[in-house]
């Protein structure tokens, strides 16, 4: 069955779901352009801000990107990052899940988008990979109907992989879209989806383990929590950035510490020393610590900061205040942690 | 401007996928057989400029890395 003129947005991860979805539309001959909205909060975008590689030694790369390339399916990438902070995932109007995961709000700000440019550039309707059943939170059936309404796609979203287990869509009532050709997945296993991948000749995805966002992560959604606990709604681009990376440490209501873990962490925190106070010790290979409020507002000295993690230990230290410049002072470190650090929380 | 004058896109100091975002912004402004030249940063572009390029039907020209950075060459298809 051919679908000349028939043109569809996916909503595009990059995951198994959403490039079996494209690939379904495209089987049936839709025009399909994929749109992957880059929300800040990506696991493979972390890995890369820290340098890290994946097992085969390359960067992580963008799974959207490397799906819309083996589908030969345009991809673009919508940035979010923006509004989603504020509107979603400070803001949630249907809360979070086990971590700080606006998952509900999270599909409507999307879809929301998807169809204004549904709208703006002629499509006919906006598709996503989603499976009833699979996660507990966005993708059970009340949740699913809530998120099409708030998304104002009445009719107009088709989810292919389980299309046959929900009510028919405008696509499928009026032709577009066969809906004999499409699934009735339900539930958590992805064996069904791999089977049809192999049959598809789709090798090249990522194994679906815990999905692409790292809003669900305990220990990440401690340290959001704990930034928003002492900062309000006031939480800019660059505190985000920095809650990625980093053991984060609680001083007092208006001080924080971030230390390095490694040198890729260290080399990343070094982008955002300016108007921050910064500790490493010189000529070893220490972490860098920067504080988080600007100095100006933060009343540390010798006798009351200290940094711990380091194997450097009973080295002198350069401490570089940035509104003074450079101030050398001595300092005692212990060989795990300091006697002297008043940490009030420890949030990694 | 004529197609042979090479369009440059700064993405230095950007994470991925930022770089890839400034590329297709930009070269939707261009005409088919102009080239961008992307400079970038992220290790990240080595892997994912092609990927789009794929995607999207673009010509992927190439990169050259540099000490401190990517130039990463793409004509518009």
């Amino acid at each position: 069955m051919s679908q000349e003129g028939i043109r569809a947005l996916g909503l595009m991860s990059g995951g198994l779901d959403s490039t079996l979805a494209a690939h379904l539309m495209q089987l049936q001959g839709v025009e399909v352009l994929g749109l992957h909205f880059s929300t800040g909060f990506c696991v493979a975008d972390r890995h890369r801000l820290i340098g890290n590689s994946n097992n085969k030694d390359k960067p992580y790369r963008n799974d959207a990107l490397h799906a819309g390339a083996q589908l030969q399916v345009p991809v673009e990438i919508i940035d979010i990052k923006e509004d989603y902070l504020p509107e979603v995932v400070l803001n949630p109007k249907h809360g979070y899940g086990s971590g700080m995961n606006p998952c509900i709000d999270c599909r409507i700000f999307m879809l929301r988008r998807a169809k204004q440019i549904m709208l703006e550039r002629g499509y006919h309707f906006v598709f996503t990979g989603e499976v009833l059943g699979q996660r507990p939170m966005s993708q059970r059936r009340p949740p699913m109907q809530a998120i099409e309404l708030e998304a104002g796609l009445q009719g107009l979203l088709l989810r292919p992989l389980s299309a046959k287990v929900l009510p028919p869509t405008l696509p499928e009532q009026r032709g577009w879209v066969d809906r004999s050709q499409l699934y009735d997945i339900v539930g958590r296993s992805r064996q069904v989806q791999m089977r049809l991948a192999d049959e598809f000749g789709l090798v090249d995805y990522p194994q679906p383990a815990g999905g692409c966002c790292f809003l669900p992560d305990k220990n990440f959604a401690r340290k959001l929590r704990d930034l928003l606990v002492h900062r309000g709604n006031s939480v800019d681009p660059d505190d985000m950035m920095l809650l990625k990376v980093g053991r984060h440490f609680r001083l007092g209501d208006e001080v924080k510490i971030i230390v390095g873990r490694h040198q890729s962490e260290n080399d990343f925190l070094e982008r955002f020393r300016h108007g921050r106070g910064s500790v490493w010790v010189e000529k070893f290979s220490s972490p860098l610590t920067l504080t988080s409020l600007s100095p100006l507002k933060v009343n540390l000295s010798p006798t009351n900061l200290a940094v711990g993690n380091s194997a450097a230990a009973k080295k002198s230290l350069l401490f570089r205040w940035p509104s003074n410049g450079p101030m050398p002072v001595e300092m005692e470190f212990m060989s795990s942690v300091t006697s002297t650090l008043p940490v009030l929380a420890a949030l990694s | 401007m004529g197609n042979d004058a090479v369009v440059r896109i700064e993405a230095r100091g950007t994470f991925c996928p930022e770089p890839v975002i400034r590329m297709q912004d930009r070269l939707r402004d261009l005409v088919a057989g102009q080239t961008a030249m992307l400079l970038a940063d992220d290790m990240g572009v080595e892997v994912d400029i092609p990927a789009w390029c794929i995607s999207t039907g673009n010509e992927y020209l190439g990169l050259i890395r540099e000490p401190k950075c990517y130039r990463v060459f793409v004509r518009k298809s």
